[in-house]
């Protein structure tokens, strides 16, 4: 109710007591309100927005991403500089990035966590939500230092774009994968979501050899449908984390 | 304020957890007695909406818990039964990470943890690695997560379990004061903690909730029902056998036996007092002896 309606209820009723003094009738109104308005503070206590939820999570949940994230690509870069020979090799590399979120994805069910966690005001999708936040812009600059690096070894400017399109389809498709097996909610979801990141590994390593005439520039057109493929896949998954975050609704494997 | 559930079923395939099981729950204290497996776990798990029930729901002060969403858990506060940590955290830190899920700010959230930590006698061990905790710790741990965003509803699975006397009494007072305006639900295997705070209990077995009411009016169920005898200790052993035997002393060469039985068990018994957990007795019999009427 707004003040104003308060104020004219409160005068209204006042005016029917016989015990309130007509002189004071004014002051007595300010002083329900004034009470009124200390109440509702009382009770109502003051919760953390996503934004400050997020800082949290940084808090938290920052150092293991972006370490684990380093590591990654520290492993990635000593890999291409001592094995590669062509950007061929990154796809192979990408699901280890996806690889290294897993520990901070699955870390509340790995510790037996995930019924405390589920039963707080921050719905697990809100928690996952975060954790891709940051976990995404790590990757950011993990995909560009590894296009840096990779420019470095094979040529700046050289296909640049196709080494991205190397870099963003199998992140893509790994993040895709991994998220929908949070989605079907499984136990055990971590081991399967290992064997399939591996999988992903194995199968974008092996493409090169397999599908040599994938890696031709005629043939990039092939990577910009799949980026955009993926794309949407990734951004249909968001979209529905987010849909459940914004219902505080349940995400992920409980009980 | 009240958290209403009616004809709340969780089914596993063709097994019923929790079977056509309602009640209403006002400010309080609620114990939830029952024997392993009577779906007191399973039922709390859906009071605090993260079960879905096969049928029935959860209503929170008309409102169904699961529309609600994040409103009802931010009144809510639950500790599970076995519940893990993460173990390179200190007791601060977690509580810390506890808040944040709650949505409480950093600086409220502080103060709090401190309060909360002192409240459980865990102060002194505030800095402290979660791992190098003792059970009855990490249990008093888990208590004051649970209590960190003063939740209007609080449910508590076992939560005495690993703590000493000294502890649970402790643990019995702090819900006996919290309770108040608020609505405390906990579910124990120890009789006695129920039986010294709870206003009310629920009895459970095979999913239902077959007794409910306050302890006066269940134990009156148990009245007559309670008896003292006095049987050379070789007699004993049989006794164990074909009756539930609630209490066994030693005498010199005689066994004193408090037995639970419908009926006069022998000439020379003499009729007891009965308490909350011959009730329980009554209704479940033991591990080892026989079963009473009651629990058929």
């Amino acid at each position: 109710m707004r003040d104003r309606e308060l104020k004219t209820f409160l005068r209204r009723s006042l005016r029917q007591e016989a015990c309130v003094d007509p002189s004071r009738l004014e002051e007595t109104v300010w002083r329900c309100i004034k009470s009124l308005r200390e109440q509702k503070t009382q009770e109502e206590e003051l919760r953390l927005g996503f934004w400050g939820y997020l800082s949290e999570v940084f808090r938290f949940d920052g150092i293991p991403i972006l370490g684990l994230q380093a590591v990654s690509l520290l492993l990635v870069c000593l890999f291409l500089w001592s094995f590669a020979d062509g950007p061929e090799n990154l796809p192979g590399c990408m699901p280890l990035f996806v690889l290294a979120f897993l520990p901070v994805v699955f870390r509340g069910q790995y510790y037996g966590m995930s019924e405390m966690e589920a039963a707080t005001r921050t719905s697990g999708a809100q928690m996952m939500l975060a954790r891709l936040i940051l976990a995404g812009g790590a990757d950011l600059l993990c995909i560009t230092g590894l296009l840096g690096v990779s420019a470095s070894l094979h040529g700046l400017g050289k296909g640049l774009g196709r080494m991205l399109l190397y870099c963003v389809v199998p992140y893509l498709t790994c993040m895709v994968a991994l998220l929908r097996m949070t989605r079907w909610n499984k136990r055990g979801g971590i081991w399967g979501s290992i064997a399939v990141l591996l999988g992903f590994c194995v199968f974008w390593g092996s493409l090169a050899k397999a599908v040599p005439w994938l890696y031709e520039t005629s043939a990039a057109g092939i990577w910009v449908v799949a980026a955009v493929l993926f794309s949407l896949f990734f951004a249909r998954e968001i979209c529905y984390i987010a849909k459940m975050g914004k219902e505080g609704k349940l995400y992920g494997t409980i009980v | 304020m009240e958290l209403s559930f009616e004809r709340l079923t969780k089914r596993y395939g063709s097994k019923a957890a929790v079977d056509g099981v309602s009640a209403v729950l006002k400010p309080g204290v609620y114990g939830l007695l029952g024997a392993n497996g009577a779906g007191k776990t399973t039922l709390m798990r859906m009071l605090c909406a993260i079960l879905a029930p096969t049928f029935g729901e959860v209503s929170f002060n008309g409102r169904e818990v699961t529309a609600m969403g994040a409103d009802y858990r931010d009144i809510l506060g639950y500790l599970p039964q076995d519940f893990g940590y993460y173990p390179n955290y200190t007791a601060e830190e977690f509580l810390r990470y506890i808040s944040a899920l709650k949505g409480i700010p950093g600086r409220i959230a502080q103060k709090r943890i401190g309060e909360l930590l002192e409240l459980v006698g865990l102060s002194h061990a505030a800095s402290r690695k979660l791992k190098t905790f003792s059970g009855g710790m990490k249990q008093r741990v888990g208590i004051a997560q649970a209590l960190l965003n003063h939740p209007k509803v609080l449910i508590l699975d076992e939560p005495t379990a690993g703590l000493d006397p000294k502890e649970r009494v402790r643990l019995r007072n702090l819900l006996a004061d919290y309770a108040g305006e608020r609505i405390v639900l906990l579910s124990t295997h120890i009789v006695s903690d129920v039986e010294a705070i709870a206003d009310e209990v629920l009895l459970m077995k095979e999913g239902k909730v077959i007794l409910q009411g306050s302890v006066p009016q269940l134990v009156e169920r148990a009245r007559g029902k309670v008896w003292e005898l006095t049987v050379p200790e070789k007699e004993a052993g049989r006794w164990e056998d074909r009756a539930t035997v609630a209490n066994f002393r030693h005498e010199g060469n005689m066994a004193v036996l408090r037995v639970i039985s419908d009926e006069k068990p022998l000439e020379s018994a003499v009729p007891c007092k009965a308490g909350l957990e011959d009730l329980y007795l009554y209704y479940f019999g033991t591990m080892e002896g026989g079963e009473t009427d009651g629990a058929r």
